[in-house]
């Protein structure tokens, strides 16, 4: 049987009963050797593809529907799906030649009418959709024939419209027929795969979808299987259980790398963490020579070698140099406790003496947050600054960093999805962003030109002129860029991707 | 009869819309799940539109008085996070949980009530001074932490058993003895206290003195004198079970109302978290409601009125 | 657990008396061995609270990133520096045992006089005053009995952002309703007695009924439930330290300790043993000492 309907109305011992008995086998198992088994750490929230704003919802919903385009391999690069081409028609008009031929699972002919369908159900208020920020940008989008789409800004962006967004493309024609509540569990769309049955929070089944337009697929199945806790997902790897698993905690790596069935793959992520200095609210913190004394005193590579296993990347400059927009001639701050101990006397605390801080960060959002918050306080306290550590859960910390309450130190992370250092300082770095607690008119004022500026290479000194100006002000301390560890069983073939996403059809048999 | 039965349906109700009440102002307290259902490049202007869509900015008596009104009506909403019935969702896990719970405390039943039985019969014997000290660390341990030593053991070292997520009996073992051992701890001790305090009394003596032998008296007369607690102790202990589920299942991953509650208040889902507590507090009220009945069945001299 | 309370010590009303039961109910307690094991934990644990900085001298935060996750000094890998080994952090599991005793020991005595206190108060009025007084208490403790206390517990958390204070508050408020049940029953009980209808007949007030006559005789049950109470806070303290909620890692505590461990089970499980054992024993030790002043209270019980 496929999961209960969600409106079910039945009550009562019976009803209990026999949805114990009915629980325990989840329907006829795939034959194994076609079946690919994913395990992340949580299961996918909805399997409407325009609700959502998470990853790992993304990684299922992305068997199921397509994009026009996937990120590449590298920054800046995009992989044709549902478009074939586009370009630039002016400097606020671009233009998608969609591909033809491509159906629906349930048969309905893909046509622009989906395109426009997908933004404007993301922009209908009445939606509530998260997606918002996605689609900011698109004034509005124009269908010219039933294979070309056109999207028009609202202003000239120096960033593709229809690209770097996770829009996947939905049927008009089913959503408007079914209504939000039963698309949100009954998915259909253009994607490799099709969805067969769900239990939430136990497994999700998809079975290959024959009429997709990309051909076939080496795995006939794909499964995804929440498990929480790392060492669990370690476990299930180990025992057969599973076939590819997320967020391998680091001192598995010897294990798993020497392991019978198992080994480790792994890809520099796009995500880096860092702690921003609140220099909004009054404090030490608004010293700039305090900001860099701190850099000083943090030694990132022992952080990196230590607490995450050798798995990272210690960075430069908030701006990393995967990103679009880098720019190697800008310094970083090497750890050199000396240099602090200097700065420190300077901004008139002697040995760190009178400097007492507080380090909020998040605990279980990103690998380690916790644990980085407490190695960054250790080391600032051998500077002789008095660091206390407050770790919160995530929604109620979130709610405070967007309300630029969280002072004087707090941690964060952050991903931009098409590696374009545009992502990082427009909504880190802007006075006007809810997550920057900086204000600088210069950064304002540059960052405002190079969103706009559409040749590569004047947009590139742009964000250099930016490197070095948050490097003299430090209103960071940045740490480092993660590398994802994934691993697999042996029997799959896999590359990961720098933006986290993980596709069955870009497995083979191993 | 039936005037205690309407007296005690008052008393649920009331105790049903003053939980749900209590959860619904300090849930709303902590703040609206704006922030983990908008991507973090959000600005605030877009988060405002989308708190404003929500109704998450309108003042917290009217949003309780919407609430109310559609939850008078058995609608308590969809999930914020899942775009579903809550309550919907609320109960497709029950029977995970109900499972979960009802191995547990199967468990409890036959084995702490015979172990007690036994240690009682057997005082100062290694049989009673094993389950004592079995009992005294159930009863001290956190259920977590056996939980995890379980795991360290039986699925770490020994790989007998999965460590999480749900399927077969073997998947049930550790997360229900781990759910089951505090209670089981309990019952246990309170079994042969129970039992040394009847197998003292005058008339057991008489029993024996019949000729009877321990066993039979022990549990032809011993034990229907010594339920009473006993019964009353075990709808205790599965209303406990439900509230230890909460941790159970974070722990062994196992997909139930429990986990799904923490999930809920870890994300501000307001209307998902409603349906459990309210389901939570419904089959607390229940069995409460169960057991004083039994009660009655079990001790004639014990009427309602 | 009202059930296991009915009856204990008889009531008194003149002081000689009461502490006549006392001292022999002390001196009953100190021939049961159990409870002196007991004491003798609770003992040990007070004493690591309270001298912790004497104890050990290495400090409970200082890390060391190059000696992290070492084995206990029995096992390869360990040495003498690290009696019980490292955390994640390389610090040292030991000294922060001894100090994460000062949470379990505050949070157990503060919670207990908290929820004691709301709870005994609410118990006595109830008990004495009856009516609309009672109706009021017994419908609010309903509704706090049918709550699944860890999720009030969660929620309070979140409310209140983090810290000492928030867990002793968010446990406290959950702990009280176990004493309204035991004070209210005894208090109904004993509002029949002689001397309170004596009190009554020569105008004490009630205020003064509650406070000098039926306090006193309610204190045994009291004493024991908060013995009990101790044992629970501690435990829920670890609790909620496991879903990411307790005191910040700055501040030493065995259930921040193990919720930390909880992810080296597989390559460290030292990490996570030992301050579950920690919690365990002590826990052990007050639940030893609270069966100990039952049956000291309460010579007629068996057991």
């Amino acid at each position: 049987m496929g999961r209960m309907a969600p409106r079910m109305r039945v009550k009562g011992v019976g009803f209990i009963i026999l949805s114990v008995l009915l629980l325990v086998p989840a329907g006829p198992v795939p034959a194994a050797d076609s079946t690919v088994t994913i395990s992340q750490g949580v299961d996918a929230d909805t399997l409407n593809p325009l609700a959502t704003t998470i990853t790992p919802t993304f990684n299922v919903v992305g068997h199921i529907y397509e994009r026009l385009a996937d990120f590449g391999a590298s920054a800046g690069q995009y992989d044709p799906k549902l478009a074939v081409s586009w370009k630039r028609v002016n400097p606020t008009t671009e233009e998608y030649k969609l591909r033809r031929g491509v159906t629906f699972s349930n048969g309905d002919p893909f046509t622009s009418a989906d395109v426009k369908f997908s933004v404007e159900w993301i922009k209908d208020k009445a939606n509530a959709s998260g997606q918002t920020p996605y689609v900011r940008f698109i004034d509005r989008v124009e269908t010219p024939d039933a294979y070309t789409v056109r999207f028009v800004s609202v202003a000239p962006t120096a960033i593709e419209l229809g690209l770097p967004q996770p829009i996947y493309i939905v049927d008009a024609k089913y959503f408007r027929e079914k209504g939000n509540a039963y698309v949100a569990d009954h998915p259909v769309g253009t994607g490799p795969y099709v969805l067969r049955e769900w239990h939430r929070d136990d497994q999700l089944v998809m079975d290959a979808n024959p009429k997709w337009w990309g051909g076939h697929v080496a795995f006939e199945h794909a499964v995804f299987k929440p498990i929480p806790e790392a060492g669990a997902r370690v476990a299930a790897l180990r025992t057969g259980g599973t076939d590819l698993i997320t967020n391998v905690p680091y001192q598995f790596q010897i294990q798993l790398t020497g392991g019978q069935n198992t080994k480790l793959v792994s890809t520099r992520s796009y995500r880096q963490l860092f702690i921003a200095f609140n220099t909004l609210q009054p404090g030490p913190q608004q010293n700039k020579l305090v900001r860099q004394a701190i850099n000083y005193a943090v030694d990132v590579p022992a952080i990196v070698k230590n607490v995450l296993g050798g798995r990272g990347y210690e960075l430069s400059s908030p701006i990393p140099s995967n990103y679009v927009g880098y720019d190697a001639s800008v310094p970083g701050y090497k750890h050199d406790v000396a240099k602090a101990k200097e700065l420190l006397a300077r901004a008139g605390y002697p040995d760190g003496k009178g400097l007492t801080l507080t380090l909020n960060a998040p605990t279980g959002r990103y690998n380690r947050d916790k644990e980085i918050a407490e190695a960054v306080a250790g080391q600032l306290q051998a500077v002789g600054i008095q660091t206390t550590v407050k770790p919160q859960e995530w929604v109620a910390y979130y709610a405070q960093v967007a309300r630029r309450s969280e002072s004087p130190l707090y941690e964060l992370g952050w991903n931009v999805g098409n590696a374009d250092a545009d992502g990082v300082i427009s909504a880190l770095f802007l006075s006007t962003a809810p997550l920057s607690c900086y204000n600088n008119p210069e950064i304002d004022r540059l960052d405002v030109l190079a969103g706009r500026e559409i040749v590569p290479a004047k947009r590139k000194a742009l964000f250099k002129q930016i490197a070095t100006i948050l490097h003299e002000d430090a209103p960071w301390i940045v740490l480092f860029q993660y590398e994802d560890l994934y691993a697999t069983s042996k029997r799959v073939r896999w590359q990961p991707r720098p933006d986290e996403a993980i596709r069955a059809y870009e497995m083979t048999p191993g | 009869m039936l005037t205690y039965l309407t007296r005690r349906a008052f008393g649920a109700l009331w105790a049903l819309i003053g939980v749900t009440s209590v959860v619904f102002i300090i849930l709303h307290l902590t703040g609206d799940p704006t922030s983990v259902m908008m991507p973090p490049e959000a600005t605030q202007a877009e988060m405002d539109a989308f708190r404003h869509e929500q109704g998450f900015d309108r003042p917290l008596i009217v949003q309780f008085a919407t609430f109310a009104l559609a939850a008078a009506h058995g609608d308590l909403g969809l999930s914020l996070r899942h775009q579903e019935p809550a309550m919907g969702l609320a109960l497709e896990r029950l029977p995970a949980t109900a499972l979960l719970g009802g191995s547990a405390f199967l468990i409890v039943l036959l084995v702490g009530v015979p172990a007690g039985i036994l240690s009682a019969l057997r005082p100062r014997t290694w049989i009673d001074y094993a389950a004592r000290v079995v009992a005294l660390i159930g009863q001290s341990a956190p259920t977590y932490w056996i939980g995890l030593m379980l795991i360290l053991l039986f699925a770490v070292r020994l790989g007998w058993a999965p460590a999480s997520g749900i399927g077969g009996w073997r998947n049930l073992v550790l997360p229900a003895a781990t759910l089951g051992f505090f209670s089981t701890a309990k019952l246990m001790r309170l079994t042969r206290a129970s039992m040394l305090e009847i197998l003292g009394a005058d008339y057991m003596r008489t029993a024996r003195a019949k000729g009877l032998t321990a066993v039979r008296v022990a549990l032809g007369h011993g034990l229907r004198n010594a339920w009473l607690p006993i019964v009353t102790q075990l709808g205790v202990e599965l209303g406990g079970l439900l509230s230890g589920a909460i941790i159970t299942e974070t722990v062994f991953a196992w997909p139930g109302v429990g986990r799904l509650a923490v999930q809920a208040v870890f994300e501000r889902d307001f209307p998902v978290v409603e349906s459990v507590v309210l389901i939570a507090a419904t089959l607390f009220v229940l069995l409460n409601l169960a057991v004083d009945l039994l009660y009655a069945v079990i001790d004639p001299r014990i009427r309602y009125a | 657990m009202a059930t296991a309370f009915a009856g204990v010590a008889p009531p008194r009303d003149d002081e000689f008396a009461q502490a006549s039961v006392h001292v022999a109910a002390l001196r009953r307690l100190a021939r049961d061995p159990a409870a002196v094991i007991g004491a003798a934990i609770v003992a040990v644990v007070a004493v690591c609270a309270i001298f912790a900085p004497l104890i050990t001298r290495v400090d409970p935060n200082a890390q060391d990133l190059t000696a992290t996750l070492i084995p206990p000094m029995w096992i390869a890998g360990g040495n003498h520096a690290h009696v019980l080994g490292t955390d994640n952090l390389g610090r040292d599991l030991l000294t922060r045992i001894i100090w994460g005793s000062r949470v379990s020991a505050i949070v157990g005595l503060s919670v207990v006089a908290i929820g004691g206190t709301i709870g005994v108060t609410a118990g006595l009025v109830a008990g004495y005053r009856r009516g609309w007084v009672d109706a009021v208490i017994a419908r609010i403790t309903d509704v706090q009995l049918a709550f699944p206390l860890v999720l009030l517990a969660v929620a309070i958390v979140a409310v209140v952002g983090p810290g000492l204070l928030t867990v002793i508050a968010a446990i406290g408020l959950t702990s009280w309703v176990q004493y309204v049940r035991v004070v209210r029953a005894e208090t109904m009980s004993l509002r029949e007695r002689e001397f309170v209808a004596a009190a009554e007949a020569a105008g004490a007030t009630s205020r003064r009924i509650i406070a000098r006559h039926l306090l006193p005789n309610v204190g045994s049950a009291v004493i024991v439930l908060g013995t009990f109470e101790i044992a629970r806070a501690i435990v829920f303290e670890s609790s909620l330290s496991f879903l990411g909620l307790g005191v910040p890692p700055t501040t030493p505590s065995w259930g921040g300790m193990l919720a930390d461990g909880r992810q080296y089970l597989d390559t460290a499980w030292w990490t996570a043993l030992f301050p579950g054992l920690a919690i365990m024993v002590a826990v052990m030790g007050v639940n030893l000492l609270g069966d100990g002043l039952r049956d000291a209270l309460d010579p007629a019980a068996v057991n």
